[in-house]
């Protein structure tokens, strides 16, 4: 394998079981609250959608955050060079932001399952197809990328230029979170939708705007001094 | 093990060439390699090498290639020959030194000599 | 072979290594001695490419380390800080080195654990500061890289587990020889397993020559204080003391046999300075430090 597949592998492997943990406790929760939600009422919204839709995200921050708290070290002290280190989480990083876009609309159909079990489903809820299904992973996906690139960037901002310089920088690394939130989102009526512009033009703004991030946590981190990180 | 007093590869020498005098070490027999002179006194190889290199300059030991390192077959006499030549300075020297000092006449020492257990 | 050709690393204001120039053979043990903040872990961050020169020039087989792959790959660096993941626990902590380090050997790793007495369900967190320093080891052993730098690998550890640690470097030194650089304080312990020694004070290169010949520098000159006096007269003197009207003094610089003789008829005696004492001469002092770098020069 290839340095950078290695650390792809090797990132792969470090999260599986918490990965695991994760999505179980999703599923779990997320099936809790609908056998609930029907005992009581009418499900007009997909619980689903809310908790995993945003929960998905935040982890992936988190993960982003460790990236550089914790496994940057922990490879180049393996004899790997910063910049593979960077191509290897990339490719993990694009992965797992895939995956977890995918798991929403699939998450969504179970529940959809589960929950037509107990009678028919009202109109209000919002039931998918499979093409809505695709549409869901659209939606989610730059949400996905961008908050993992957010958490990266703003730890690479602190790791290279300490508090002061990281606060600074905290500005610029938030952005792809924030345009992520800004633009996709969920109505009232529990739809995944854009706001102020059209699909295509929001998920442009967004890739390019994670795509930036990304690039300011590679000029970040490309000759940072390895040390280590406060707990 | 080793003190300050020498070089260690120079204790590690002198310490050979006692045992071949005390025969300890017969003539052409293998001496251990600088790995397991290395390993039993624990220290860097590179000084048992060069302690081996001392003797070899001086015809202690012999090297056979891809083998190892051999006493010499006249290394006892060679060593003797030395030691005798160095006896009288070394160790007599000293010795009347260290009478002068503490005022023992040369007599007494003769005596002591002749008389005592040999 | 490892070349530095003045080398500096500074941060901000603090400069922690001054114009350096260094060449090290490969395949030997190398010391390297220093005292606290000397620049010693500067030195070996830059060499192992954790960090990047302010100046001058660092060279592996002709190459800089820094972002060299090839170079990092063949480098593994045991620092205090114990680069891992706290939470991990240690036989995770060798999985992973297993799965990424090409030259691992997971046997060994396994039978050092043992010898370490370390157990491999413990997180990293819950070590102590000696066990840590075990781990470390064995992380830097069982890596089996040609480059193998251990700075102050030992904190922290009982004298019987430093025992362990010395017989086991050595042992797999023997079987798979390698570079390996040991920076430490624990000079004397460690000074028979050196083939090479390097004293760095206040950045700056002070000795670089075999272990043999630094140990057969210092000579503790004592006796009556004018016959010492006389006698150390025009020679480099480390340092003098007197009780009552009698005075010693260490030199830096190895006596012939002719200057021995001398001593001795002038009622002096003579004694050999350990290789910690001589160290500490060496490097005590900032002053006193340049004056005594100059002199050695």
């Amino acid at each position: 394998m290839t340095p950078r597949m290695l650390v792809a592998s090797g990132l792969f492997r470090n999260y599986r079981p918490v990965l695991l943990f994760f999505w179980s406790t999703m599923v779990l929760g997320a099936a809790i609250t609908g056998i609930v939600l029907r005992m009581v009422t009418e499900p007009t919204f997909s619980p689903w959608l809310m908790v995993a839709g945003s929960a998905s995200k935040y982890w992936l921050g988190a993960v982003g955050v460790m990236l550089v708290s914790t496994h940057l070290r922990q490879f180049v002290a393996n004899g790997f060079t910063r910049r593979d280190f960077m191509a290897g989480a990339a490719i993990f990083g694009l992965l797992a932001a895939a995956l977890f876009a995918l798991l929403v609309p699939v998450g969504h159909g179970i529940e959809q399952t589960l929950l037509s079990l107990g009678g028919p489903l009202p109109a209000d809820y919002g039931a998918i197809s499979v093409q809505d299904g695709l549409r869901e992973f659209g939606y989610q996906l730059p949400g996905e990328l961008a908050f993992l690139v957010t958490g990266a960037v703003a730890a690479a901002g602190f790791y290279r230029f300490g508090v002061g310089g990281g606060l600074l920088l905290l500005i610029p690394a938030l952005l792809p979170a924030a345009v992520a939130e800004g633009l996709f989102g969920i109505d009232s009526n529990a739809d995944i939708r854009t706001r102020f512009v059209p699909y295509a033009a929001a998920l442009l703004i967004s890739l390019v705007v994670t795509a930036l991030g990304a690039l300011l946590f590679q000029r970040e981190l490309r000759h940072v001094a390895i040390h280590r990180t406060a707990g | 093990m080793f003190d300050d007093r020498s070089p260690i590869y120079v204790q590690i020498a002198n310490g050979i060439k006692d045992d071949v005098l005390s025969g300890t070490l017969k003539e052409d027999e293998q001496i251990m390699s600088t790995n397991q002179y290395a390993a039993f006194y624990q220290i860097n190889p590179a000084t048992a090498a060069k302690g081996f290199a001392q003797l070899v300059d001086e015809g202690v030991l012999y090297k056979k290639r891809g083998i190892g390192m051999f006493v010499s077959p006249d290394a006892r006499a060679r060593l003797r020959s030395q030691r005798r030549d160095r006896f009288f300075v070394d160790v007599v020297e000293p010795m009347l030194a260290e009478a002068r000092m503490v005022g023992v006449d040369v007599e007494e020492i003769v005596a002591h000599i002749q008389g005592g257990p040999r | 072979m490892i070349s530095l050709r003045d080398l500096t690393v500074s941060y901000g204001d603090t400069i922690a290594v001054d114009g350096l120039t260094l060449d090290l053979a490969p395949g030997k043990i190398y010391g390297l001695l220093g005292r606290n903040g000397s620049g010693k872990t500067s030195l070996l961050s830059v060499l192992a490419a954790y960090r990047k020169a302010s100046g001058g020039t660092v060279a592996i087989g002709g190459v800089d380390p820094f972002e060299n792959a090839a170079l990092m790959r063949d480098t593994v660096f045991i620092r205090d800080s114990l680069d891992v993941s706290e939470q991990d626990r240690i036989c995770r902590v060798l999985e992973l080195a297993g799965r990424l380090r090409p030259c691992w050997d997971a046997g060994y790793a396994d039978r050092l654990v043992d010898v370490f007495e370390l157990h491999r369900r413990k997180r990293v967190s819950a070590l102590s500061r000696g066990q840590r320093s075990s781990l470390g080891v064995i992380l830097g052993l069982a890596a089996r890289a040609p480059l193998t730098i251990l700075d102050e690998a030992y904190l922290g550890m009982d004298a019987a587990a430093r025992k362990a640690f010395y017989r086991e470097l050595l042992a797999d030194y023997l079987a798979h020889p390698r570079t390996i650089i040991l920076s430490t304080h624990l000079i004397e312990e460690v000074a028979d397993l050196l083939e090479q020694v390097i004293v760095i004070d206040h950045g700056r290169l002070v000795v670089h020559e075999d272990t043999d010949t630094f140990r057969a520098r210092g000579v503790a000159v004592t006796g009556p204080a004018g016959a010492v006096e006389a006698f150390v007269a025009g020679r480099t003197v480390l340092s003098q003391q007197s009780l009552g009207g009698v005075r010693e003094a260490t030199l830096y610089g190895a006596l012939d046999d002719a200057d021995a003789a001398r001593a001795r008829a002038a009622g002096l005696t003579l004694a050999p300075v350990g290789v910690q004492d001589l160290f500490i001469h060496l490097t005590s002092g900032a002053d006193d430090g340049t004056r005594r770098t100059e002199a050695l020069r």
